[in-house]
């Protein structure tokens, strides 16, 4: 009796395509090794049973190297062999490595089908498989799939039931001699002429080529980010809430009388008897604003160029390029997957320093990530703010956050015990995006931040205005106010920012708005709200991945590098 | 010769993984961090192999890469970057230490 199916495999092998496209919940799906770190859950129905079906993160084997490859290789210890099935998915273009695992699974007798995934890349890479004859050499059903178009999903689902264990079972020494054998025997390769995109392959990891591709690759990534942000902001957002939205907000404002303790909360305070989106700070009015308007365009946006990053397949080669760079600070070159994706929101950020090795390398990353990586967010809301100083704004800014993060990653690769590995990873072939998938994935994300940033936001606003309301923030800026002052330079009152900082940092940067700051105060406090600490979202994951004390250690570091760093720029402006 | 020292764009064939570790100075050269110098001090040469070495080995097997296995550089990135090497159709980025444990030969 079948209870539950599970989707193992190397990494980047498909496998949360086809868990989509069996259980229809959405997973992230990207084009290189390490995408899933987590198990995630499904369920399909099979002969009007519900039956459960897990996504495991890729490993290469059941011997795990990583954390990623641990949660895999446990999977399969914690589960009955009598109750699951294992669907074994294998990049039918990279036969042989696959096999490795392939044996491996077999070995552990649990009823197994194997999934020939990309199959229809095959055929333009020359590649002919027999598979009946691997079926009957391997003992168990063999199915055909393109896990991103659905194809073969069918005859998968079909064969679920009558998947049987194999007794195909060699020993660990003979295990590559047996599949050279059996390669031998199934698999064809022609020799073809080098496509455009494998010369594109070549030259992204060139070493001198590659260097003025990434800085193109990335100097366009991030105006199309702007360009696209911008525009929906200047365009749809702020458009549809000035006019729709402010003259319903000027009416209910009305019915309040303009004042009082309900108008506060829901519409805050009128500037010049106006709405002002950045600075009233009333629910209704800032509270929506923040995420809607200012902030979700550029999370549309920076997530639409990261997915088509991943999917194409660049991710892997920056990391290659930037390995140099990235041993500086004590990890290996894809410790800059992780930055990257803390630069859309710092929780996934954090999960996918899984994808490090040695404990020493997840402590360096995950804190640097969360120290000197400001989330999109919080980038938003500083384009907003400091968008009127244009570069003489930024450059400050995010050039003191790039020196923060090099000099605190190099201090700590230095004094963390432990070891920092190579690099050692697969990297994809360039794949063109399929865009239906694409906007699926772009789509799941901007529906993640909605559902996991808007209440937060409300709450933030809604705390906000009840701590003014009931002198809280009055008493404390003037305990911590005048050491404020002293050391940051910011007036008493900003201290509120640092408070519900630890809440969302969009919101503690909205606040700044309405104190007046000049751009030496902004970028000041910018920096300090970036690095002081995590938001609480990011702090819940980091102490799960860090572990207590390693979290304890990351928050000093955290605190007092902020502190420092902002005194030092306080003395600068 | 090892993988370090290969030319680019020729079938090379593996004919060992060195499962030793290397002298301290190589692994400073090489800007490997603290915990690495003093896994080496395991690793003399005769030894078995070190711990470091081992898992080399055993990562490399993981992915398909043993004696015998033929492979072919395609990039090598400066100042001891890392090395992208083709086994079949599988494009891998080894970091210079564990190239410089690969020890190949030219094949025609």
């Amino acid at each position: 009796m079948i209870k539950k199916i599970l989707l193992m495999g190397n990494p980047n092998v498909g496998k949360s395509a086809i868990f989509t496209r069996l259980t229809s919940v959405r997973v992230i799906v990207s084009n290189y090794p390490g995408t899933t770190v987590e198990f995630t859950k499904g369920s399909i129905r099979l002969d009007g049973k519900k039956v459960e079906v897990v996504d495991a993160p890729g490993t290469y084997t059941l011997d795990p190297n990583s954390p990623a490859e641990k949660v895999a290789a446990n999977l399969l210890k914690e589960n009955d062999p009598k109750e699951t099935v294992v669907v074994n998915i294998v990049d039918s273009t990279n036969l042989e490595r696959n096999l490795n695992l392939t044996l491996e699974l077999l070995s552990a007798g649990f009823p197994t089908i194997v999934v020939l995934n990309f199959w229809d890349e095959t055929a333009h890479k020359g590649i002919t498989i027999d598979v009946d004859r691997l079926s009957e050499l391997l003992n168990v059903k063999v199915i055909t799939t393109v896990g991103i178009t659905g194809k073969g999903i069918k005859e998968l689902k079909e064969n679920l039931n009558n998947a049987k264990p194999s007794d195909f079972n060699v020993p660990k020494e003979q295990r590559w001699n047996t599949i050279g054998n059996i390669i031998e025997e199934i698999q064809t390769v022609k020799h073809h002429h080098h496509t455009f995109l494998q010369g594109l392959e070549e030259a992204s990891t060139h070493p001198v080529a590659g260097f003025p591709i990434a800085l193109i690759v990335l100097f366009v990534s991030f105006y199309v980010i702007r360009f696209i942000g911008e525009g929906l902001i200047g365009w749809v957002f702020e458009p549809l809430f000035n006019n729709l939205w402010a003259p319903v907000l000027m009416k209910i404002s009305t019915l309040l009388t303009h004042s009082g303790f309900w108008h506060n909360i829901l519409i805050g305070n009128l500037v010049n008897g106006e709405i002002d989106f950045f600075q009233s700070f009333g629910i209704l009015s800032t509270g929506l604003y923040i995420p809607i308007g200012a902030v979700l365009p550029y999370i549309f946006s920076f997530y639409l160029i990261l997915s088509l990053l991943e999917d194409i397949g660049y991710l892997p080669r920056l990391a290659i390029l930037l390995d140099r760079l990235m041993h500086q600070i004590g990890i290996h070159g894809m410790g800059f997957i992780p930055m990257l994706l803390g630069l859309g929101c710092n929780v996934p950020g954090a999960l996918a320093t899984r994808i490090m090795e040695t404990r020493k390398e997840r402590f360096i990353s995950a804190t640097v990530m969360a120290i000197a990586v400001p989330c999109m967010a919080q980038i938003a809301m500083i384009f907003g703010l400091l968008g009127k100083y244009g570069f003489r704004g930024f450059a400050p800014l995010f050039g003191t956050l790039f020196i923060v993060w090099l000099v605190l990653g190099k201090i700590m690769a230095k004094f963390v015990r432990g070891e920092s590995p190579e690099i050692f990873t697969e990297i994809p072939p360039y794949r063109f995006p399929y865009f239906t998938s694409l906007f699926k994935k772009v789509w799941m994300r901007v529906q993640w931040f909605l559902k996991e940033a808007l209440p937060f936001v409300l709450l933030g606003v809604l705390l906000v205005n009840l701590l003014y309301t009931f002198g809280v923030i009055d008493l404390l800026s003037r305990i911590f106010g005048p050491g404020l002052s002293k050391i940051l330079g910011l007036p008493p009152t900003a201290i509120a920012a640092l408070l519900i900082g630890f809440l969302r940092k969009d919101v503690a940067v909205g606040m700044l708005a309405p104190l007046g700051l000049s751009m030496g105060q902004l970028v000041t406090a910018s920096v300090v709200l970036t690095m002081y600490f995590p938001c609480v979202a990011t702090f819940v994951v980091l102490t799960r991945e860090l572990g207590f004390w390693d979290m304890l250690k990351s928050a000093i570091i955290m605190v007092v590098s902020a502190f420092f760093v902002g005194w030092i720029l306080n003395l600068i402006y | 010769m090892n993988l370090v020292e290969a030319k680019q764009h020729v079938a090379l064939k593996v004919i060992s993984i060195e499962a030793g570790g290397r002298s301290q100075r190589a692994q400073r050269h090489m800007g490997m961090g603290r915990g690495a110098h003093r896994m080496s001090r395991h690793a003399m040469p005769g030894h078995m192999g070190s711990r470091r070495g081992l898992r080399i080995q055993k990562r490399l097997g993981d992915m398909g890469i043993r004696e015998g296995t033929i492979i072919r550089k395609v990039s090598q990135q400066a100042f001891r970057g890392p090395i992208v090497v083709e086994i079949g159709r599988m494009r891998l980025a080894i970091g210079p230490f564990m190239a410089a444990a690969i020890k190949v030969e030219e094949i025609e």
